[in-house]
């Protein structure tokens, strides 16, 4: 009867003086892994033009419907190396599952899945992201 | 008719001797690749893509320019004929950009889905691509000739069916170059066609450059609500907007106009009015839907008897009949259709489809611009004419099919309907105006003609007249009509002695009420001061539009109207088949179509809409109209050119760009005389109305007449007439 009462506090006891696993989030931060697949970057290059050329196979590929994007034109190049921009790029975190197959399927490198974990809003509409936040410019 | 036996990769099928060996693999369901083969065009065997092995012949074969021959052995899928197919596509992918991502073909790309089916994933050209500029053509059509692969469709679209030459392959072999010569605008009414039969993305549409996805949209079949001719189109939505609009279906031709498909983005236009806006004082504000009926329908007892109703006649079948309901719901009997002004109701002419056309052996055409007002049928009589048919015009302006006909009368517009009864005579008259032995050329095609064709400037009295002589001389007759569905208002009912008739009858104060339904009258109607005096004098006005026209900015109440592509509806072709329009786009709340305001307004007024009934048209016998047309200077014809003549063009982006300023057409000896010459400004004169036009010569006017274009946003030319679209003016260089 008393057996497993002092085993189990044994074990209890003993935790107490072993070094936490747990870390003081916020106040520290884990090391993530480089391969880290965390909220989204759209990229751009060495003179701050888009890369993504909205040829839409993230769009296509992701298996959760989180990817939004319309295209436009970019007559004066200004924007884009190759003419076509998109307009409204959005990921929606929502629904996002955080494959990484967007990244896979981009042939431009523009889409790319970051280290950062810190998803959390203060409401559900603010998990839809436009390119505004995922540009790399902002 | 015999028959051959055709063996294919061990399906043996029966086919008619004249096939080809792709049309008798498309019979037995094998898949044969190809690029230049075009079901309507003639076969070309530019690309070899279509490679395959007969039997007893020692090289692979073209299928789709070997005909079929009886006991044919043919294999499609042997090893020989793999290497070829590779070799084919790797030919085809030397200077070929692989540009997918940014193409807006990709997704519906002959080259990109053969590529994958039948080539290789590598290449072995490590060599530097050519590249070569990308040419916006215009507004409309963007060529990127690093994506051609040179299979020759465009160019034979235009030289086998448009019927003009410009659009060509330029430079040779290695070098060789598609486009237009020393051009910068190619827009020919038919511009659509060449992005349509382009199998890659080297022909695409401006209007929907990069803005979306192919398999992004999802296709409804509809109708195309620009003509009576009706095409069968395809609607493209994506997220509830229309982004395309494709031919799809052989019906009523393979080929579609530039109004189908570059003219639809009104639809989601930023300036629509998409609530019930009401009058109060000289502002319009907005009200909820629910009261802007009950206060209608409490107006309405008041007016019992005393509206008039005036409906476009692009509004379907349905929505015509809600509105005769309405009509004679209140004891009304004046409602109308024809906004244009005319006088005519549509005929029966016995032509029954469109092969009637283009299997006869001469076609005559009277008064009209066939290429603006009907375009596909323009362009099947300038197919047929190519075929070997005579097409004889008579039109004062015809500024597609005249270039194209075997024989041409262009009379000046006043003798215009004169020429055309001097030719049923069978006389020649010397005051025509005329070449005499012009007129005798075209006579001989009218005697031999087995199908009139008779152009919208017709009237009600021409009309008869040459139904009568066609029906003692056994002749078909195709009458045309303006606006896509004139033969449903007809057939719902809703004519009376015309929109003029009614207009006159507001001014006068006898009808004291007017709803106007989707017209414009100020654009449309060709007298813009009968059109403002009653508007003026109304006391009560619903304008139900898509736009808040000019029209609409009298109203007392207005009511948010959808578009072709947001109500089901029923449309009567030319030839009077039925066929059905698609809802595709659900609008916002408030916009409704004719049908259910109507509906709305009868229920909060308790007015019990009666079932109404087709009516026949009652041909009266119209004489003829005999008005000298009184002033000085040149006889004026105004018309609305074609990128002006779709609905709501001026709210259509690029298809109104096409046209970007209102163009007078003059004959080369009246240019000469006031020393004008092309692109100048003049300033046309009548009655002290004075408007700027810009100036172009035209070869085939007579001399004394000129032609002005209408239909442009805040240029009112309509207040030039006087009821009818002739009148006289004089012209100045500015
Ligand atoms: S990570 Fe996966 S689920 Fe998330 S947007 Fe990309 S493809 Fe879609
Ligand atoms: S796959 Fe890449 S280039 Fe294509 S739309 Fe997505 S982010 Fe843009
Ligand atoms: S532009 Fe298109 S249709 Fe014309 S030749 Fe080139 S690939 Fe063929
Ligand atoms: S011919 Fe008439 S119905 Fe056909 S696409 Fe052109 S406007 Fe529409
Ligand atoms: S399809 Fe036969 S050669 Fe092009």
């Amino acid at each position: 009867m008393i057996g497993p009462l002092i085993k189990g506090l044994r074990i209890t006891f003993g935790h107490l003086f072993k070094p936490a696993i747990t870390v003081k989030y916020p106040y520290e931060k884990r090391e993530v892994a480089k391969r880290w697949r965390g909220r989204h970057l759209l990229r751009v290059d060495e003179q701050g033009r888009e890369l993504c050329c909205y040829c839409g196979l993230c769009e296509a590929v992701c298996p959760a419907n989180a990817i939004r994007i319309y295209g436009m034109e970019d007559p004066t190049f200004t924007r884009s190396d190759v003419g076509k921009i998109a307009e409204i790029y959005e990921i929606d975190y929502r629904r996002c599952i955080f494959c990484g197959f967007c990244a896979e399927a981009c042939p431009r490198g523009a889409i790319v899945l970051t280290t950062d974990y810190e998803l959390a809003e203060p409401e559900r509409e603010k998990l839809l992201q436009t390119k505004e936040v995922l540009l790399e410019k902002r | 008719m015999s028959t051959v036996k055709v063996t294919i990769d061990g399906i043996t099928v029966e086919v008619s001797p004249a096939a080809t060996v792709l049309e008798a693999a498309k019979v037995a369901g094998v898949d044969i690749p190809y690029f230049c083969y075009h079901p309507h065009l003639k076969p070309a065997g530019l690309c070899r893509m279509c490679l395959v092995e007969i039997e007893g012949m020692p090289k692979l074969a073209p299928a789709c320019v070997t005909q079929v021959r009886d006991g044919m052995v043919v294999y499609t899928k042997s090893d020989k004929v793999r290497k070829a197919q590779e070799g084919v596509i790797e030919f085809q992918l030397l200077h070929h950009p692989l540009d997918c991502p940014i193409c807006d073909q990709a997704g519906e790309c002959a080259l990109q889905d053969i590529t994958f089916r039948y080539g290789k994933a590598t290449s072995r050209f490590i060599e530097e691509k050519e590249l070569y500029p990308t040419k916006f053509y215009g507004p409309l059509i963007v060529h990127e000739q690093s994506r051609c692969i040179l299979c020759k469709r465009c160019v034979r679209f235009s030289t086998e069916v448009m019927g003009g030459a410009d659009w060509n392959v330029y430079w040779r072999a290695a070098h060789s170059i598609i486009g237009a010569y020393e051009k910068d605008v190619v827009a020919n009414y038919f511009t659509a066609n060449l992005v349509e039969v382009c199998p890659v993305g080297a022909i695409t549409s401006r209007l929907y450059r990069y803005k979306t996805r192919i398999w992004k949209l999802e296709f409804s079949e509809s109708v195309c609500p620009n003509c009576e001719l009706a095409c069968s189109v395809d609607l493209g939505v994506r997220e509830n907007r229309l982004y395309k609009v494709k031919h799809n279906n052989p019906h009523p031709t393979p080929w579609m106009c530039d109004k189908a498909y570059f003219a639809f983005d009104y639809v989601n236009h930023s300036e629509r009015i998409v609530w019930t806006l009401k009058r109060e004082g000289d502002k319009m504000v907005s009200v909820s839907s629910s009261d802007a009926v009950s206060e209608i329908a409490s107006r309405l007892s008041e007016y019992r008897g005393k509206i008039g109703f005036v409906v476009d006649a692009s509004v379907s079948f349905e929505d015509a009949l809600k509105v005769r309901a309405l009509a004679e719901a209140l004891e009304c009997r004046d409602c109308d259709y024809r906004v244009y002004g005319e006088d005519y109701l549509p005929l029966e002419g016995s032509v029954k489809s469109l092969s009637d056309i283009e299997s006869a052996r001469a076609v005559a055409v009277f008064c009209g611009d066939v290429g603006i007002s009907h375009p596909v049928l323009a362009l099947s009589m300038a197919k047929a004419k190519m075929a070997g048919t005579k097409v004889a015009v008579v039109s004062s302006f015809d500024t597609y099919l005249g270039e194209r006909a075997t024989e041409y009368i262009v009379p000046l517009p006043s003798k215009e309907a004169d020429c055309v009864e001097a030719l049923l005579d069978g006389s020649y008259r010397d005051d025509l105006g005329v070449d005499k032995s012009e007129f005798e050329r075209v006579l001989e095609i009218v005697k031999e003609a087995e199908v009139f064709v008779v152009g919208t400037r017709a009237d009600a009295y021409l009309r008869n007249r040459i139904k009568g002589f066609a029906e003692g001389a056994g002749k078909k007759v195709l009458f045309l009509n303006t606006g896509s569905n004139a033969l449903g208002m007809c057939r719902a009912g809703l004519f009376s002695e015309g929109v003029g008739n009614i207009l006159e009858k507001v001014k006068a104060g006898e009808l004291k009420a007017l709803f106007v339904f989707n017209a414009d009258l100020f654009n449309t109607y060709p007298n813009r001061e009968l059109v403002k005096e009653a508007l003026e004098s109304v006391e009560f006005m619903v304008v139900s539009d898509v736009f808040f026209t000019d029209t609409a900015s009298y109203a007392d109440f207005f009511l948010p109207a959808t578009t072709f592509a947001e109500a089901d509806g029923t449309v009567f072709d030319l030839f009077g088949n039925e066929r059905k329009r698609k809802r595709v786009v659900v609008p916002t709340e408030d916009v409704k179509d004719i049908s259910a305001w109507i509906e709305l307004i009868a229920d909060a007024g308790e007015i019990s809409l009666p079932d109404v009934q087709e009516k026949e048209p009652s041909v009266a016998v119209v004489e003829k109209k005999a008005e000298p047309l009184d002033g000085k200077g040149l006889e004026a014809l105004v018309v609305f050119p074609f990128y002006r003549s779709a609905l709501y063009s001026n709210w259509c982006s690029k298809f109104s760009e096409v046209s970007s300023s209102p163009v007078v057409h003059l004959s080369l000896e009246d240019a000469s005389r006031l020393g004008v010459s092309k692109g100048d400004k003049v300033v046309v004169e009548s009655s002290g109305l004075k408007f700027e036009f810009e100036a172009a010569l035209e070869e085939f006017l007579p001399e004394g007449a000129c032609v002005l274009e209408a239909g442009f946003d805040r240029f009112p030319v309509t207040a030039l007439l006087k009821g009818s679209w002739l009148t006289k003016v004089e012209i100045k260089k500015a």
